[in-house]
């Protein structure tokens, strides 16, 4: 491979030309599928994530009787049930995602509980919404992309919330030759990972709640990493959820001053 | 799950769409002509991770997205297949005929060597949200894509590199939102397919197998949804006319090119061939409203498929008229039909 993360130490410039602290192109859209109560698309350089939201409705199925009892006699919240649908062709390589793979359904139940705490659930008792997101094409940051496409179809929705959750990731570069001869520390966090550099360093995804980024709602990393650099690899992470949190208000208030000069009515 | 929505009409409602859409004229719920289609919007090359993509989305919401990844994969010959643990015999992935003929009886490699398709060289796969893999809506539909991908057997024949490879096609289509009626008209995306082998292949094959697959080569299928009220035919049909529909068609054409003498080839007609057909069972069998209009019983009733003059509506039983039939396909197929305006529509895309 010509492009090398090992490389990151000689020049401070990613594989993909990126510094340090950058972002990749965030695109985004709401109101994409006019039927749906809320839907939005998002892109993340070359992560692509739709996402569908219906309801809150009614919790249907046996009209009460066992899935009350199931469910507790008063549900005072809402009820998240997300769908993460991975298309075939999503990754580089065609592979077939089953319905009930592992990883997925970790995913699933992550953007449950982080939407679970922005969402006034207490507003619709006894009630479900329904976030099915269609991942079409796959670089890297999967989760943070799902969290910000979920976050903007809520919006769309109307489902009323705190505030934007808001996510990205961070990773460490790798260790410069110099560091090894103890010429200093030069291990940086990078920002918003894209699926090579993901493979290569150990990263964390983190969700923040409001724009002072003081509120985690997520925090997930599956990598091993020593615990110095935790820190700045967290403060380099909530940073970039503040950005994306801005980008992410520009595109709501972008729909919602066309919406405003057509008259109403999305 | 909430995108699985069955149509919330009483049976008065649906007397009331039956009659309208039984008038001569009819008169449907939208105010559209039989052959007049929703408006949709459509897309192609969406996605750079695939070889092929499309979305199609209809204003109801329903929306199709489509991915065509291509793979290598070696060709199990037939000779191993003989020997080895399932027959050929046994499948009915016969090497497409035209080229070598029928080549079952054939024992030596070599002369199966030659250029030959394998309709599991194609493989279509459909994701609906909140149905199982196994689902028979989602089986089914997948399975009438692949037929009319198929069906000409040209496809399977591009898809040839030499005698040991061959190119595997994945068509992976995601559904958004699949009301039922709609599912079938996913299949429209799938001609790109076709620009998206013949990139491919052109690139690596060797060029023996390009004069064939040109001279067969036939515009990628397209599905229409037909269904029928009485005598009247409906193209595109909506979910509410669905509901009331005596017979739903999915009908599967391509167009193949007139023949090299007929002159310049964009004033030509082209001829239209159809694929496949397949009868889908009207969802007014199935509806909740059409089960309390018979009582819940299966044999009830004499009278059906008629409002009863009380604006009380029976669904109707049995199979569809053969006239109703052959004016369907005839309206598919006929120079300046309906098939012959969606193919052109396409022109525009490819």
């Amino acid at each position: 491979m010509p492009l090398d993360t090992s490389l990151y130490p000689l020049t401070h410039l990613r594989p993909d030309g990126r510094r340090w602290n950058e972002l990749r192109r965030l695109h985004a859209q709401i109101s994409t599928n006019t039927a749906a109560d809320g839907s939005s698309y998002l892109e993340m350089g070359n992560t692509k994530v739709l996402c569908i939201i219906s309801g809150p409705f009614e919790s249907r199925g046996g009209g009460g009787g066992r899935q009350q009892q199931r469910e507790g006699p008063q549900r005072e919240n809402a009820a998240i049930a997300v769908e993460i649908n991975q298309a075939g062709f999503a990754g580089v390589e065609r592979k077939r995602k089953g319905k009930g793979d592992r990883r997925v359904t970790e995913m699933q139940n992550t953007v449950a509980s982080a939407l679970g705490t922005a969402v006034f659930g207490h507003l619709y008792p006894h009630s479900t919404i329904s976030v099915t997101l269609h991942v079409l094409s796959l670089d890297g940051g999967l989760l943070a992309a799902c969290l910000n496409a979920a976050t903007l179809a809520m919006i769309d929705a109307g489902v009323p919330m705190k505030d934007y959750v808001s996510a990205c990731t961070c990773g460490l570069s790798p260790l410069a030759p110099s560091a090894l001869r103890g010429m200093g520390d030069t291990q940086d966090p990078l920002l918003d990972l894209n699926t090579m550099e993901e493979q290569e360093l150990p990263f964390l995804t983190v969700a923040t709640l409001g724009a002072e980024g003081d509120k985690v709602v997520v925090l997930s990393m599956e990598r091993r990493v020593t615990v110095e650099k935790m820190e700045s690899m967290l403060a380099t992470g909530i940073d970039g959820c503040k950005r994306v949190r801005d980008l992410l208000d520009q595109v709501i208030r972008e729909r919602g001053a066309r919406v405003i000069a057509d008259g109403g009515g999305a | 799950m909430p995108t699985q929505q069955t149509t919330l009409l009483s049976p008065t409602e649906l007397a009331y769409l039956h009659s309208s859409l039984s008038l001569n004229p009819p008169l449907r719920p939208d105010a559209r002509s039989p052959t007049t289609f929703r408006p949709l919007i459509a897309e192609t090359d969406l996605l750079p991770s695939t070889n092929g993509s499309a979305r199609v989305c209809f204003a109801d919401g329903t929306e199709g997205i489509v991915g065509v990844k291509a793979d290598i994969q070696k060709t199990v010959l037939a000779s191993t297949q003989r020997n080895g643990t399932f027959k050929a015999g046994e499948n009915d992935d016969v090497s497409m005929g035209g080229v070598g003929g029928p080549q079952s009886g054939l024992k030596d490699e070599e002369d199966i060597a030659g250029p030959h398709g394998e309709h599991n060289w194609v493989d279509v796969t459909i994701d609906m949200p909140g149905q199982r893999d196994d689902d028979s809506t989602v089986v089914i539909l997948a399975q009438m894509i692949h037929e009319g991908l198929v069906a000409d057997g040209t496809l399977p024949l591009k898809l040839y590199i030499n005698r040991r490879w061959h190119w595997k096609l994945y068509i992976d289509v995601s559904d958004e939102d699949p009301l039922f009626n709609d599912d079938w008209d996913a299949a429209l995306p799938l001609y790109p397919p076709y620009p998206a082998t013949s990139k491919g292949k052109n690139k690596e094959a060797p060029a023996t197998n390009i004069p064939q697959s040109s001279a067969a080569s036939s515009k990628a299928p397209i599905t229409l949804l037909i269904a029928s009220v009485g005598e009247n035919i409906f193209f595109d049909p909506s979910r509410e006319e669905l509901a009331v529909a005596d017979a739903v068609l999915a009908v599967t054409i391509t167009s193949t090119p007139p023949p090299p003498s007929s002159g310049i080839p964009d004033q030509a007609p082209t001829t239209i061939k159809i694929l496949a057909i397949r009868t889908i069972d009207p969802p007014a069998r199935l509806s909740t409203s059409s089960s309390a209009a018979l009582g819940g019983e299966p044999g009830f009733g004499a009278e059906e498929g008629k409002d009863v003059g009380d604006g009380w509506w029976k669904p109707v039983r049995g199979g569809m008229k053969r006239k109703v039939l052959g004016k369907m396909l005839e309206m598919c197929v006929k120079p300046g039909g309906v098939g012959d305006e969606v193919l052109r529509g396409l022109e525009s895309f490819v």
